[in-house]
């Protein structure tokens, strides 16, 4: 299945969309890498929902302005985007990066939201000051980042030689776009786990059993600090799991999603009501 | 035309330059450094500096952190030494990696400082610093270069308000109390000094009336230089040599091939400098993402050699600045080397090609290059080149810049 793809106009800025099939809401936040390696993973979760996948402004085809340079930025644009679809009972996924965009749009708001799928997310600091959470990818070379990112070495290989120029803009334009909103404090908010009570929606930390960019530690350090939180390891993965094991990755969020399925019912009465009153 | 001559040199470090290591920037552990070797090598350049006080030359510093390769970890520290210790000597900062610093006002007042204790004899340098620098800084290198320029504008106005506090509210900077003490002893402000490697690259300098320095450019220092003289003729501040910069290595011996030994000994900076693990070489943002989506396409062609790493020699052929020989790197006008008279032609030559450049960033020392021939090499410069640079004839001058002002 091949998605749409449109460039629209959110909170002033051009914003490239990719949208595949039907059903309730499931706003994708793509990792730091930018939406490159996740087909498999967001065809198979569009037999069950109404997938939307924007680039990030600075990523792909989306713009940054000059004066956009927080994940504040983000989090206010997200809930933008999510009014100006008037989108309700969302389910928001994030994966790395893009977990972190999650949190801080959660934080915020969460009353379009009805769970959050947190993949092996980054945003949070819990260690003492001289000990780094996050596996720091600048200061990594490009074949070290990709050894500590995959479980499957081979799967994280970018083939340069067979990519069009176009693809070799966006990883360009990528790699602005992250070190912008993440070169420092690296990866994270420090201020966030303050904060981390007001994700008040069932969420689900899912986390690749051999990720080397965050330890299952911190992933399951993750979960405890969020009140309605279910951890769950992935095996065989690394960074993305989504990427690496696909099927595995969208039967837990499937299976998650059917047991949290009481709380939705009223959940989603209640995001009725609002959708009605939004409309 | 007189050339000033500047007197230059990183203060190497090059017991910890072994053979097989993938990067002496960054993250090269401190451990490979004793301490006490440490001392004796930066007293024994301030010296050398010193020195270059009563020969009659100027003295410029630079700065590099976390890096076998320069153990000046800052400019300013060394030139306030130097400012009391000179007589005579104009003292230049380049450069002060002012995107990188998080406090521009502190930086104000270090230079103010200096120029008081030098009684006027600081000349600003400021740069963007090379790429792998933002690390130890941990400078964002997305918008680096609006960075530099409003901690430039800051600095400028920092240093030239007299009547009380000024408040700033920019996009990276903040103050509520501006208000440097003391001022500095030039006036209005000492001279400003930027550095561009691009041959593109004089606009935004001659925009900021600031001089325009490049290093171990060779031939293309004529285009970044044609390119600063245009856009200065076109603001309508034309200006002459005294406002360019060229640093070059400088190797004079009484015989020839003392002086190319002394020149291949200095160029152990030139074959140590690049040793920088790829990471640290092309932070996001630092280069354009057309740039870097090229750079990127021939990453994978083996033995490729990116054109900023290459020389143009006199035939119109190109080399890796690296692995050149001193004969080449002659040849590409990155060395200046020989007998006191061939010396003094190649740097005529040199001034004709790019139609007159006022000051010579003249690197005597590096390497493993010893004291004593470094005492030898730049007393052999002063005593027999230095005084034929006073009225230097530039014979060819770029047609934006009027021969008689090249005088």
């Amino acid at each position: 299945m091949q998605p749409s793809i449109e460039l629209m106009s959110v909170a002033g800025i051009q914003t490239e969309v990719r949208r595949w099939g039907e059903g309730p809401p499931l706003l994708y936040l793509h990792p730091g890498d930018g939406l490159a390696k996740e087909n498999e993973f967001l065809a198979a979760l569009a037999r069950h929902y109404q997938v939307i996948a924007p680039s990030h402004p600075g990523f792909g085809n989306s713009l940054r302005p000059d004066d956009f340079k927080t994940m504040e930025d983000l989090a206010y644009f997200y809930l933008d985007f999510m009014a100006q679809e008037n989108l309700v009972g969302v389910t928001m996924a994030g994966s790395s990066f893009g977990g972190w965009v999650a949190l801080e749009i959660a934080i915020r708001s969460s009353a379009r939201l009805a769970q959050i799928i947190l993949i092996d997310t980054v945003g949070v600091r819990f260690s003492e000051r001289d000990k780094a959470d996050i596996t720091d990818v600048y200061m990594l070379s490009d074949a070290e980042i990709i050894e500590n990112s995959y479980f499957d070495v081979a799967r994280g290989k970018f083939d340069i030689a067979n990519a069009t120029d176009e693809e070799l803009l966006i990883v360009s334009r990528n790699r602005v776009a992250l070190c912008q909103y993440a070169w420092s404090p690296y990866m994270h908010n420090p201020r966030m786990k303050r904060w981390l009570h007001r994700v008040d929606v069932p969420t689900l930390v899912l986390w690749g059993a051999q990720d080397r960019i965050v330890s299952v530690e911190y992933g399951q350090r993750v979960a405890a600090a969020i009140s309605d939180a279910n951890f769950k390891m992935i095996e065989e993965a690394g960074h993305y799991p989504h990427i690496e094991k696909p099927k595995e990755t969208v039967d837990a969020i499937l299976a998650f999603s059917k047991n949290a399925g009481k709380e939705k019912v009223s959940r989603s009465l209640d995001f009725g009501t609002l959708k009605t009153a939004l409309a | 035309m007189k050339m000033r001559v500047w007197g230059f040199c990183e203060n190497a470090y090059p017991e910890a330059w072994h053979p097989d290591l993938k990067s002496l920037r960054n993250n090269l552990p401190s451990r490979n450094m004793d301490p006490v070797k440490a001392a004796d090598i930066l007293h024994r350049h301030l010296d050398e500096w010193a020195m270059l006080d009563e020969l009659g030359m100027d003295i410029c510093i630079n700065e590099h952190h976390s890096t076998a390769t320069c153990l000046n970890a800052s400019c300013t520290l060394p030139l306030s030494i130097l400012a009391r210790e000179t007589k005579k000597a104009r003292l230049m900062s380049l450069g002060i990696h002012i995107a990188n610093r998080p406090d521009p006002i502190r930086v104000a007042e270090e230079v103010a400082l200096i120029d008081v204790y030098s009684r006027g004899r600081f000349e600003m340098g400021f740069v963007k610093a090379s790429p792998y620098e933002v690390f130890p800084a941990n400078a964002q290198p997305v918008g680096q270069q609006r960075r530099f320029l409003e901690a430039y504008d800051l600095i400028c106005k920092a240093l030239t308000s007299h009547d009380g506090p000024f408040s700033w509210e920019g996009e990276f900077f903040h103050y509520r109390d501006v208000n440097v003490w003391p001022r500095p002893y030039q006036q209005p402000l000492p001279p400003s000094w930027f550095v561009s490697m691009s041959p593109n690259g004089g606009g935004w300098i001659a925009d900021r009336n600031a001089g325009v320095g490049t290093f171990l450019s060779g031939r293309s220092s004529k285009l970044l230089f044609d390119s600063y003289r245009r856009r200065s003729i076109e603001v309508g501040r034309p200006v002459g040599p005294e406002k360019l910069a060229y640093l070059a290595i400088v190797a004079v011996a009484d015989t020839e091939e003392k002086a190319k030994r002394r020149a291949w000994e200095i160029l152990g900076y030139v074959r140590t400098s690049p040793i920088v693990a790829k990471q640290f070489v092309n932070p996001p943002g630092y280069v354009s993402v057309e740039d870097n989506a090229r750079a990127l396409r021939t990453s994978i062609i083996p033995g490729y050699v990116p054109t900023y790493a290459t020389m143009m020699l006199n035939d119109g052929t190109r080399i890796p600045q690296a692995t050149a020989t001193v004969d080449q790197l002659i040849d590409a006008m990155a060395v200046f080397a020989g007998t006191p008279d061939q010396v003094f032609e190649q740097l005529k030559a040199y001034n004709n090609y790019v139609g007159g450049c006022g000051n010579l960033l003249m690197m005597g020392q590096g390497g493993n290059l010893n004291h004593a021939d470094t005492v030898d090499n730049y007393r052999l410069f002063a005593k027999y080149v230095l005084p034929r640079l006073q009225d230097l004839e530039v014979t060819i001058a770029h047609d934006a810049m009027p021969l008689a002002s090249a005088k």
